[in-house]
């Protein structure tokens, strides 16, 4: 015969308890956002206050520079090409329904140079150089060369931070354009040469639709995208806890973290410019 | 023998004052106190060696005394500067003037041998004279420099990867050398060597202070190195193995001393004897 299986006793004050720990854990958990928060605003100054004095460490600006822009170009450019294209793959049936897929191309550009090439060139900045910027600095953290510099009376903010914020900040535009461009290259020839669509007709609609605002506003959300990911790319990497594991945690929580703000930044500041362009252009004639 | 005076002192420096003083030092992370009203003098020209069992806050010591990790509560000063309240530029200076060994060498990955030699040179806003000096000065220096430390001029284009770990203290030692610091601080130089590179670093860090007549602070587990090395040895106690009122500083004075000790915990370190720990971690 099967024994009876003995019931667990529930102590009178579990629930007590249990909201009790539920309590700590929400405010332990405030606590670490908070802390989080004030941690990131005091870093960001000093990289503001370290950037202001205007003297650049070379070596390493050269060297992010060239990590930044030279080494991503290539992979940017040839997803913004196949971006391109799988736009033109998926408008051309929408369109076709109702007979405008003449007007494929404004919809196309539009949408890379306004959304999907900040936002791309962004991406692959965050995944390729963001993680390994934080990987670098965690293992400088965990095998002390970060202290090496402060013990030489080195600021690592100004030797180790700086140079890369401002050479994301510089290069991500120039990133977004070369999305941009191969973006465009793409859909257009997959739509000209693939779908037959009228070359002339492709861009004449184009260029009523995209303006030279569209084209800005990509590239100052590309500032904000740039900035971002290095600052948060570096502040993980300062932080890495100890270990192997440490700094892998601290290269993925830079992507992860780079990544949800770089979408959550995209809508603020896509809603502020055209709050901005509605403002000086209430009639929504082009600006430029 | 806790906290005694200091009267081991073998140095003519003229004004005799102390270089590194701590005062009430307490040093906690989180809920762990680490370091427990510390109060240390070491004057110009000494040498200390700072023993005790891991985890009993020697590298926290170590670390606090050039602001690379700030006290809970207390001070520290270097020479009679209260590091607590210098600013990032004047606390930048004042590390110009010390040098930092690390456990394990902290050398920078990117670059080689040469460039992490003459980084103090090129990068450091001291008032040294060496800092001013020509791209070729400054490369005699980085060539003498690592003669100095017994390493020949064909691993100036090499980076720390391919180096050893001896050669790697050696490259430490020779950087942060060059910029002739008035404190040199070793964290555990000849850990995970073998005897023989061990007593090469020992005689190296002898020389230096020698030559450059620098004050300097070594923590170790290393007895041999202590006794070699140091004319002063401070012996730290775990927090966590000391009732509330027992000082931190369990002993503190020459070497030849040490060995006369009657503090039960101090003979069990420098025997190397585990005795009752066994019991207290169940290992039968």
């Amino acid at each position: 015969m099967a024994s009876i299986p003995e019931v667990q006793k529930i102590p009178k004050n579990a629930g007590v308890a249990h909201a009790l720990s539920f309590r700590e854990s929400v405010f332990q958990r405030f606590d670490r956002v908070t802390f989080f928060i004030g941690d990131l605003s005091l870093f960001v100054f000093q990289i503001i206050s370290w950037g202001c004095r205007l003297k650049l460490r070379q070596g390493t600006f050269v060297k992010a520079g060239y990590q930044i822009g030279v080494l991503s170009l290539p992979v940017v450019g040839l997803t913004g090409m196949f971006i391109g294209m799988v736009l033109a793959v998926q408008s051309f049936f929408q369109f076709s329904q109702i007979g405008m897929e003449s007007r494929m191309g404004a919809v196309i550009n539009l949408t890379l140079v306004r959304e999907l090439g900040p936002v791309l060139a962004a991406t692959m900045l965050a995944g390729r150089v963001g993680s390994a910027m934080a990987a670098e600095l965690g293992t400088m953290r965990v095998t002390e060369q970060i202290d090496a510099l402060k013990s030489m009376g080195v600021n690592p903010i100004h030797f180790l931070v700086v140079p890369r914020v401002f050479a994301a900040l510089l290069l991500i535009p120039v990133l977004t354009l070369m999305a941009d461009f191969m973006g465009i290259v793409g859909g257009f020839a997959y739509s000209h040469y693939i779908l037959h669509i009228d070359a002339h007709q492709y861009f004449e609609f184009s260029r009523q639709y995209v303006t030279g605002f569209d084209l800005l506003a990509g590239i100052v959300k590309s500032l904000f995208f740039g900035g971002c990911i290095a600052i948060v790319s570096c502040y993980f990497g300062f932080h890495s806890d100890r270990g192997a594991q440490g700094v892998g945690n601290a290269a993925t929580a830079a992507f992860v973290t780079s990544f949800v703000l770089i979408l959550v930044m995209d809508l603020f500041v896509g809603i502020s410019l055209d709050k901005l362009y509605y403002y000086f252009n209430p009639a929504g004639a082009s600006l430029f | 023998m806790a906290n005694s005076p200091d009267t081991t002192s073998n140095t003519n420096h003229p004004f005799s004052q102390h270089l590194v003083e701590t005062q009430k030092l307490n040093m906690r992370f989180g809920d762990k106190h680490i370091l427990r009203d510390l109060t240390v003098s070491i004057r110009h020209g000494q040498t200390v060696a700072i023993i005790g069992e891991s985890g009993c806050g020697k590298t926290v010591f170590l670390k606090t005394l050039v602001g690379l990790l700030k006290p809970t509560s207390g001070f520290v000063l270097f020479d009679q500067q209260d590091l607590g309240i210098l600013s990032e530029q004047e606390l930048s200076s004042l590390r110009s003037r010390t040098g930092f060994v690390f456990q394990n060498s902290a050398l920078f990955d990117s670059l080689t041998v040469a460039e992490n030699i003459a980084f103090p040179l090129m990068h450091t806003s001291s008032n040294s004279t060496r800092t001013n000096l020509s791209i070729n000065d400054q490369s005699q220096l980085v060539k003498q420099a690592l003669r100095e430390v017994g390493l020949p001029d064909t691993t100036l284009k090499q980076h720390p990867a391919d180096l050893s770990g001896g050669m790697r203290k050696r490259v430490g030692l020779a950087r942060a050398l060059i910029l002739q610091p008035e404190l040199v601080l070793y964290d555990e130089p000849t850990t995970g060597l073998d005897p023989i590179v061990s007593d090469i670093i020992n005689e190296l860090i002898m020389r230096s202070r020698l030559k450059h007549r620098v004050t300097s602070i070594l923590v170790t587990h290393d007895m041999k190195t202590a006794r070699k090395v140091a004319d002063r040895i401070l012996m730290l106690y775990p927090l966590q193995r000391l009732n509330e009122h027992e000082s931190q500083i369990i002993f503190d004075g020459p070497p030849s001393e040490i060995e006369h000790c009657t503090d039960p915990r101090v003979q069990q370190f420098i025997q190397g004897d585990a005795g009752s720990r066994l019991r207290e971690l169940n290992i039968v």
